[in-house]
């Protein structure tokens, strides 16, 4: 899962997918913004057909990957 | 059926670019991260003594000069959206009926900030379906300028000022075609507010979370589920990057989502018939009856408004 997240996230922020880590910062290390990480969070929904958890900040691809645990297991 | 017969629009003459705001203001920015982040290169700014309703005026007469003066007294309707207005009373309305000098018309104003020009158009519809004759003038307008925090980059980039009209010539019964739906959620963070200072905040990841998870699946349901095939989405101008989003989630062309941002940047209720306009006097859309159009409009409220009709 986290290959496809990585994937996701190298395809909507035009990023090298060598360059994504587990504690890449999305906004300190990709130049994203806040609408850059709910494109991704809406692509891994559709990709996953699950709903993430929105109401706290996701700063690194970690804390994305758990917010993605979390909603699978629900 | 009613249709819509003329369009018009105004755009103050002062030309403010990403770079001239930058260094006029405290903000710290620079052109290329707007351009990058938002689309927008340039926005119209108002002059000081200008009101809302003279720029409403000026949209106004730009429509009445394709189709005669002698509309102004056959105008039984007159409806203004607008979030920016500095005269609580009269209605910005109002004022457009004493400068125009239309006798006697319904004339009122209805708040809803980036989807009001929808809102508007939905009772303007509504109202249009109960008269045989005359016309509904119905007009976006706002002066943003006057509301904005200039050392706040989250919002004074954005925004800039102007206003269009459209024309509906009554016939008794509604827009041809028109489906629609109008929703308002409830909103407990303010998440676009002008305070009681004048000032407007902005909670851009509540608004970006707002447009992602609610508008586009509700315009993409009501595409499928009323629309089916359009000509052209009439997108409130909110961020070039959203169209993107739009057109991949609707899976259309992004030729079929027309933008101005790049030149006008988000002018609120005005964005749509701004836009509207531009499409219309480039011939794109020659108001013939036979092109379909989505109109979609969202913002504060949290409210968002959706429409098709042919014109």
């Amino acid at each position: 899962m986290k290959e496809t997240v990585i994937d996701i996230i190298a395809d909507q922020l035009d990023v090298d997918k060598a360059d994504i880590q587990g504690s890449t910062n999305f906004m300190e290390d990709l130049d994203a913004d806040s609408l850059d990480i709910f494109q991704v969070l809406s692509e891994i929904e559709d990709e996953l057909d699950i709903v993430i958890e929105t109401d706290e900040n996701v700063q690194t691809v970690d804390q994305l990957v758990a917010h993605i645990e979390k909603a699978q297991n629900n | 059926m009613s249709k819509i017969i003329a369009t018009g629009s105004y755009l103050p003459d002062k030309v403010v670019t990403n770079q001239a705001l930058i260094e006029q203001t405290a903000i710290d920015s620079s052109d290329e991260w707007i351009t990058q982040r938002t689309g927008i290169e340039q926005r119209h700014f108002a002059t000081a003594e200008q009101t809302v309703s003279d720029l409403a005026v000026e949209a106004a007469q730009d429509l009445l000069k394709q189709v005669g003066p002698e509309v102004v007294q056959e105008i039984e309707l007159i409806i203004v959206a607008s979030m920016s207005s500095k005269l609580p009373t009269p209605s910005v309305a109002s004022q457009v009926q004493r400068e125009l000098g239309t006798k006697e018309a319904w004339a009122f104003d209805i708040s809803g900030a980036c989807s009001g020009f929808t809102m508007a158009v939905e009772m303007a519809e509504k109202l249009s379906r109960d008269k045989t004759s005359g016309y509904t003038l119905v007009i976006g307008a706002e002066k943003m300028s006057s509301i904005l925090n200039f050392e706040d980059r989250g919002t004074s980039i954005l925004f800039g000022d102007g206003a269009g009209a459209i024309l509906i010539q009554h016939d008794g019964e509604g827009l041809e075609d028109y489906q629609s739906q109008l929703v308002s959620i409830p909103d407990p963070d303010n998440s676009i507010c002008v305070n009681p200072d004048e000032k407007m905040t902005m909670e851009g990841r509540a608004v970006f979370n707002f447009v992602l998870r609610q508008v586009i699946p509700s315009l993409s349901n009501f595409i499928k589920t009323q629309v089916g095939t359009f000509d052209y989405l009439i997108s409130h101008q909110a961020n070039k990057r959203f169209f993107e989003v739009f057109a991949k989630k609707l899976n259309v062309s992004l030729d079929k989502i027309p933008a101005n941002i790049s030149q006008v940047a988000n002018t609120s209720a005005a964005s749509i018939p701004i836009l509207l306009d531009g499409l219309v006097k480039s011939g794109d859309i020659p108001l013939t009856g036979k092109q379909k159009v989505v109109l979609v409009g969202y913002g504060a409220g949290l409210a968002w408004g959706q429409m098709s009709f042919k014109l």
